[in-house]
């Protein structure tokens, strides 16, 4: 016997078929712009990790004073991104030649504190 | 076909954020690697800033690790091949102390150089960053603490290690390699050239530079304004023989001395003024005062003097001169035509030259004047290893005393009073002149036979050779911090 159209259980089969995948494509892709969004703002808080500990190695070493220091925020696509520096002394040498930088870039995205550090030792020898 | 669309591109969005996620994690990964690579090697020239044998197979150090206080990874830097190989990291070298090239990791490592390898490893990824370090010879063919000034015809280069001095040719000034000059006094008128001055190298200034335009020349950099450059500081009086306990010191009772060639540690308390130039052969002179020196100084030795210096005159150039002069007071050289002076010259106070060419290094504390004077930086000029020579002393009946030397098969005999030496005497000729000194020393009387004499001397001959004494050590570059000296010749950064 021949069928004419799709029976009401095959109609319902699909039409949740269709549903899922709509529902799947609807939550993944606020997560991959989230993802691309996350993603983007560690690139930048990096850029901006680096480029400061680039700015404090290219300081005499006498100016890099031990302890914690705060710089100025910056600004990158309406996010406020903080910096801390802690220049510091490693166990057993001496700090007036080998000093340890820590730079750590703080910001908040989604209510959620994000943060990304970056450590380097710099020595007098042969800067 | 709506759903299998829909898939797809659902599949395509969960990708791109997958390898948008992989991609900056594995950027920070290697930066973080990158830093941590840096972090190992700059421990690693820390160790050897406090211990320049760092590394070297008599002290391989182990392996210098470096992890971060927050985060991920660790970077390692090993000198020890074994260890090394247990790492699977690249192997560093320490050639510091070597004169001759060394196979190191990847590449040749030259002479006086250390080659440093930190590897990170950071999320699965590694980072090697690699430096080449060498260690210069002291860098400046002039540096005065005070004012520098040259008031016309001056010529400043550099020579390579190992040039023949007697094969230097100055009229091709373009084949000098560069001599940098350095005044650290502050204000305006720090370094001033007069016409005529040809400076290959840079000239660095704690004030300003003034260069006279006619005639001169400035092959390298003018960098004025900065900051002082620690200098050496030599301690006349610590390289007093007497001070320093050495043995075999022969002390000078006189004040004038002629044509004296000096073996061994010759001290004088007070003025002394030479004649006819000063031949060092292996000697050591420390004047506590002042010293004179007509006729110029040559051979290999150096000259200590707690006063001022003045030095009339000068040798030609020879393959085999090398003096130092450190004086505590001021240092002046009056040259004339084919006047030289090979070696390093250094004041503790000022330093004024005239007309004469140096082949070496010249440091003064105090400023320094130069008129016509020609400086080309010699490497082995800045550093003197100096085993001053011994003389055994031929005992004679009758209790005097000559200084003699058997240099296999001729004799040096000395004049126990003016130090004048005569070498290259056969036994016949040394037997003459050990009597004739021996009259003029002691008396007619106190004249030894021929026989006497001849049997002394074979004794000497066939005694064993004397024990081998401490090295007078001068560098001009250990006088300056590490740090100063160390100078980054390679830097590269590779993902193995």
């Amino acid at each position: 016997m021949s069928r004419r159209g799709l029976s009401a259980l095959e109609s319902v089969v699909a039409f949740a078929l269709l549903a899922l995948v709509i529902v799947m494509l609807c939550t993944l892709y606020p997560m991959t712009g989230i993802s691309i969004e996350s993603s983007r703002q560690r690139l930048e808080a990096q850029s901006l990790a680096d480029s400061t500990l680039e700015q404090l190695r290219g300081q005499s070493f006498a100016a890099l004073g031990l302890g914690q220091r705060e710089l100025p925020a910056v600004t990158r696509h309406g996010l406020e991104y903080r910096r801390q520096v802690e220049v510091f002394s490693l166990s057993g040498r001496d700090s007036e030649y080998l000093r340890g930088l820590e730079v750590r870039v703080i910001w908040s995205w989604r209510g959620r504190p994000q943060q990304l550090s970056r450590e380097l030792w710099i020595s007098t020898v042969g800067r | 076909m709506l759903v299998a669309v829909l898939v797809t591109l659902s599949f395509a969005l969960a990708g791109v954020g997958v390898s948008n996620l992989s991609f900056t994690t594995r950027l920070e990964s290697l930066e973080q690697g990158r830093a941590l690579s840096e972090s190992v090697v700059a421990l690693a020239s820390d160790h050897l800033r406090t211990d320049v044998t760092f590394g070297t197979p008599a002290n391989r150090g182990g392996v210098l690790e470096m992890r971060p206080r927050i985060g991920p990874g660790r970077a390692l830097l090993t000198f020890d091949p074994l260890l090394a190989a247990r790492h699977s990291i690249p192997c560093s070298t320490n050639n510091l102390a070597g004169d001759v090239a060394v196979p190191g990791w990847g590449r040749s490592v030259p002479p006086a150089s250390s080659h440093l390898i930190g590897c990170a490893t950071v999320g699965g990824v590694t980072r090697n960053v690699e430096i080449l370090m060498q260690m210069p010879a002291f860098p400046y063919a002039v540096a005065a603490g005070g004012s520098l000034r040259s008031n016309g015809d001056l010529l400043v280069g550099s020579v390579p290690a190992g040039t023949d001095p007697t094969t230097l040719d100055l009229r091709f000034e373009e084949e000098l390699g560069p001599g940098n000059l350095l005044s650290n006094a502050p204000g305006s008128s720090s370094l001033v050239l007069g016409p005529n001055s040809r400076v290959t190298g840079d000239l660095r200034a704690g004030g300003e530079v003034l260069v006279d335009p006619r005639g001169s020349r400035v092959g390298g950099q003018v960098k004025q304004n900065l900051a002082p450059v620690s200098l050496p500081r030599l301690d006349v009086r610590s390289y007093d023989p007497v001070a320093q306990g050495r043995s075999q010191v022969r002390h000078l009772a006189m004040d004038e001395l002629s044509d004296p060639a000096l073996i061994g540690f010759v001290r004088r308390q007070g003025d002394l003024r030479i004649r006819d130039g000063l031949a060092l052969d292996n000697g050591v002179l420390f004047v506590d005062g002042d010293l004179r020196i007509d006729g110029g100084a040559h051979g290999v030795g150096a000259i200590f003097v707690t006063g001022d210096t003045v030095l009339h005159g000068g040798s030609s150039l020879a393959s085999d001169n090398q003096v130092a002069l450190v004086s505590g007071g001021d240092v002046r050289i009056v040259g004339g035509p084919n006047s030289h002076f090979q070696g390093m010259l250094y004041s503790d106070r000022d330093f004024r030259a005239t007309r004469v060419m140096v082949l070496g290094s010249l440091v003064a504390r105090g400023s320094v004047v130069l008129n016509g004077v020609t400086l080309i930086q010699a490497p082995q000029a800045t550093a003197l290893d100096l085993v001053p020579g011994q003389m055994s002393e031929l005992a004679l009946p009758g209790g005097t005393r000559i200084p003699v030397r058997f240099d296999n098969p001729t004799f040096t005999v000395q004049n126990p009073l003016t130090l004048e030496s005569q070498s290259g005497l056969t036994h016949e000729q040394a037997i003459s002149r050990v009597m004739l000194l021996v009259e003029q020393v002691a008396g007619a009387a106190a004249v030894p036979t021929r026989d006497e004499v001849d049997a002394a001397l074979r004794a000497l001959a066939q005694a064993p050779p004397l024990a081998p004494i401490d090295p007078v050590q001068l560098d001009l570059s250990r006088f300056l911090p590490f740090e100063q000296r160390m100078k980054v010749t390679l830097w590269r950064q590779q993902q193995p």
